[in-house]
């Protein structure tokens, strides 16, 4: 199904988080980014949704496992379960609704409160194509991002334009971070780790990923 | 307590049944295992009929039919050597025994006129028990050495299975022919847990047949059914066979409308729980809009008060309506915001939710209830679950043959405003009675959910610790695929269609308890509160102001005027997500050979998108009867950690 996808035939897997506001794309990004395609009935996510593909940063097979959340407030309180051992993260607004840009802070503070500390993240303004009803100057999202030091990206599902760009550019500041920390390999105390081979990589010493694990545990 | 254990074992632990409930389970499938292949000695056991969760209420109107393959399944079940004294578990053997033998019987004129259905419907059950335990059993020969002349090896070849499809791709009519020559070696039938429940659906299912006839047949089970369907099948054409089996579909479905019908109408009042026992097996098409409304406890019994009722609770509808829509009432904006999201998102592929008018309603109705019931407020999937009601609701404004068509056609061309204001107003009305039993699942921080997950996971771990073992090997927790399920009633697991059959079940079990208690006492409606329609009207459209909107105090308040009874509302609650809980588990179990060898992300990946679009109305009927098999034999079970 995925172009690229090497099955267990990879060298990292990181798990990643897409999330932002209702209706922004973020479904559809992933849809895009894992399966090439976008459905436009496609219907709201209901808890996660998840998806993986295989592709290649300096000269690595990376795996990137990527959780796709709900968007809606009331699903915040399980959403936050799904943070736990992500290494990276994609906060979505859709260019076009000023709302889904604001609620970005929102987003960055429910990131640093439940994820990692050293969680990669990026900032992802989506629906580029609908450049006519663009609501978010490009300028201000950018000015945002770097104050935070998320990367910045606008897309298009729609017309793919970016996507593969914005995923490629997380997985390899992920990567390029891991490669600078000593990588603690085979930790399993994270959701990464479910799958059998390969090396999972986690930023956090294992205590704090244990603390993590039993009081989010929620089922 | 551990539910598996080995065949020797369980012989202990039924002496332990009388005194420890959670072992019942145990008891009882080791009781059908053993029971399932013995004689009928026990068959007339006093203890059958007073069997709570599977004696003769449900099944009272069981056919002459049945009854004959009952003899026949007598005659045939010549081996004592499992003699089992537990009667009444002997009796649910045969039973099932009787149906499953019967492939026949599913087409029998029978099968939509009692809760004998059930029985049909639920035939996989026991077997699907018996299988699995068979399955974690090392030694499963012992149970079926007397069988291996009819079975070689353990059916695991794929050849098997091809060879199952190829000889019995007719179902056989003539059932009472096979009994004769049951003990006959027959080297074809080599898949000794054939499955038997996949082939009476199989017409219909393939893709259903294809994905789990590997775990069928993994099993090794006496086999009893497609013994002889090598010969009578030969007899007649296919053809004939079709034919046949139409003439008998459109019987049994004419005589189901009948007995509707007969419960229906020139009533003073309607009898709910005749009503909630033979819809549990499926509505027919014409009936449904009135029969919902009644299950649900929106329309009253007693079919005097039902115009007026009806009359008030629509124009309370579009007082609120005038209300939330006048200058009085600000908006509240995130919550329209998120409906106006999400409508356009309601089942896409559905064109009857593509109109602007259908849209609309939907959307007054979701804002609606979202500001009148604050301390849930709008989430993400009750706009899945008001559309079964919308729809169904519309067929009635249509002409009979057109009923089908309900998803294609535009509301506004076949009915006026007022007609489509009506309309919104049942539905609100209905989508507030069922939530109302699910509360806790769309409060803050979901808690209803959650413990459903939970519950699922023990249940599974308790029916399937193979299953369970391999998802904590691999990391996978239910939440992870379960949420929606729970979020959602199963609703985006399965076509429109199948899950408008599964909620004539739902909301037949949804509101058991509720109607046992009002019959028992006075035969006036339920769902009446004990209000005059003057008070009534100003307690369920005390709107909440935006000042109230956060106030959990103002909204508890609310809702307890919102219903009519709060205890009864109680009970209803824990009926519906319990039957739920089980529901799931059997859907997960449906997939257990699969997902066994699966790993984290197949499994994940698999349970986002099983493959149930061609699911048929047969095949949620027999999820059904498996959830509600899996109910009886752990319901006391479950009290301990429900």
């Amino acid at each position: 199904m995925n172009n690229e996808d090497y099955g267990y035939d990879y060298d990292y897997l990181f798990k990643i988080v897409l999330i932002g506001d209702s209706g922004v794309g973020k479904s559809n990004l992933l849809s895009r980014f894992t399966t090439n395609e976008f459905n436009i009935e496609s219907k709201s996510t209901i808890g996660v949704e998840f998806a993986t593909r295989t592709i290649e940063v300096e000269g690595k097979k990376i795996k990137a496992q990527i959780w796709d959340t709900a968007g809606q407030e009331r699903y915040r309180a399980i959403t936050s379960a799904y943070y736990r051992g992500a290494v990276g993260a994609l906060i979505v607004y859709d260019i076009s609704k000023s709302g889904t840009y604001e609620n970005c802070n929102h987003w960055l503070k429910e990131l640093r409160d439940n994820a990692d500390d050293n969680v990669a993240v990026g900032l992802i303004g989506n629906k580029s194509d609908l450049a006519h009803l663009r609501a978010v100057p490009t300028a201000e999202a950018k000015n945002f991002a770097s104050e935070n030091e998320l990367l910045f990206t606008e897309t298009s599902a729609l017309n793919s334009e970016n996507v593969d760009q914005a995923f490629r550019e997380l997985i390899t500041a992920i990567y390029q971070m891991v490669s600078k920390h000593q990588v603690d390999l085979g930790d399993s105390g994270n959701n990464a780790a479910a799958a059998p081979k390969g090396p999972t990589i986690s930023l956090t010493p294992t205590p704090n990923e244990n603390k993590k694990s039993s009081s989010s545990n929620c089922c | 307590m551990a539910v598996r254990s080995g065949p020797h074992e369980m012989s202990e632990k039924g002496h332990h049944n009388a005194h420890e409930s959670s072992s019942v389970g145990v008891g009882l499938v080791s009781s059908l295992m053993k029971s399932w292949r013995i004689s009928s000695s026990s068959s007339s056991s006093p203890k059958a009929a007073s069997d709570p969760e599977l004696s003769t209420s449900r099944r009272s109107s069981q056919s002459n039919n049945d009854n004959n393959h009952r003899t026949g399944a007598i005659s045939l079940m010549n081996d004592q050597k499992f003699a089992d004294s537990d009667g009444n578990f002997d009796a649910i053997a045969k039973q099932k025994t009787s149906t499953i033998r019967t492939p026949s019987a599913s087409y029998s004129p029978m099968r939509y006129m009692s809760p004998s259905n059930t029985n049909n419907v639920t035939n996989e059950s026991p077997r699907t028990s018996l299988l699995r335990h068979n399955n974690h059993h090392s030694s499963t020969h012992t149970l079926t050495h007397t069988i291996s002349n009819t079975t070689t090896g353990n059916g695991r070849e794929p050849s098997s299975s091809r060879h199952h499809d190829r000889y019995f791709k007719d179902l056989d009519e003539d059932w009472s022919a096979v009994i004769d020559d049951y003990n006959m070696p027959i080297p074809t039938i080599l898949n000794g847990g054939v499955d038997s429940p996949y082939a009476l659906s199989r017409k219909s299912t393939t893709s259903s047949i294809n994905t789990t006839s590997v775990r069928s047949t993994s099993f090794n089970y006496p086999q009893l059914p497609h013994i002889q369907k090598v010969d009578s099948s030969d007899l007649r054409s296919e053809e004939e066979l079709d034919a046949e089996r139409n003439v008998q579909e459109l019987n049994s479905m004419i005589q189901r409308i009948a007995k509707f019908d007969d419960i229906l109408k020139n009533k003073h009042i309607i009898n709910q729980q005749q009503l909630r026992e033979i819809s549990w097996n499926g509505v027919p098409k014409i009936h449904r809009p009135v029969v919902w409304k009644l299950l649900i406890g929106y329309l009253p019994a007693n079919t005097k008060r039902q115009a007026l009722f009806l009359q008030r609770k629509r124009k309370e509808y579009r007082d609120g309506l005038d209300h939330t829509f006048s200058n009085q009432h600000s908006r509240d904006i995130p919550t329209w915001h998120q409906i106006e999201i999400d409508i356009p998102r309601t089942n896409p592929q559905i064109p009857l939710y593509q109109f602007k008018s259908v849209q609309a309603s939907l959307q007054k109705i979701l804002y609606l209830w979202a500001i009148r019931h604050p301390t849930s407020g709008y989430v993400q999937g009750i706009n899945d679950l008001v559309t079964p009601f919308y729809q169904t609701f519309l067929t009635e404004y249509l002409d009979p043959s057109q009923v089908d068509e309900v998803e294609k056609l535009d509301p506004e061309t076949y009915m006026t405003k007022e007609q489509i204001l009506d309309i919104e107003a049942d539905t609100f009305w209905c989508l507030t009675k069922l939530l109302e039993q699910i509360t806790d699942n769309y409060i803050h921080g979901q808690p209803g959910i959650l413990k459903q997950v939970k519950n699922l996971s023990q249940l599974v771990k308790r029916i399937d610790i193979d299953l369970y073992n391999h998802f904590q090997k691999e990391h996978v927790e239910f939440i992870q695929f379960a949420f929606r399920w729970m979020n959602c009633l199963l609703m985006r697991e399965f076509e429109m269609g199948t899950v408008i059959r599964m909620w004539d079940t739902y909301l037949s079990e949804t509101s058991q308890e509720i109607t046992s208690s009002t019959n028992s006492t006075t035969p006036t409606d339920p769902s009446m509160p004990p209000l005059t329609p003057k008070e009534q009207s100003s307690a369920t459209f005390v709107t909440p102001t935006n000042d109230s909107f956060r106030s959990p105090s103002s909204a508890t308040i609310t809702n307890n005027m919102n219903t009519s009874s709060d205890n009864s509302t109680r009970i209803r609650q824990s009926s519906l997500n319990e039957f739920h809980v089980f529901v799931c588990a059997a859907f997960l179990i449906k997939w257990s050979d699969q997902l066994m060898v699966m790993d984290f992300q197949g499994i994940i990946t698999f349970l986002q998108n099983p493959p149930t679009k061609d699911w048929t109305e047969t095949d949620i009927e027999m999820l059904l009867g498996e959830a509600y098999i899996w109910q009886s034999l752990y319901k006391d079970a479950t009290s301990h950690w429900l």
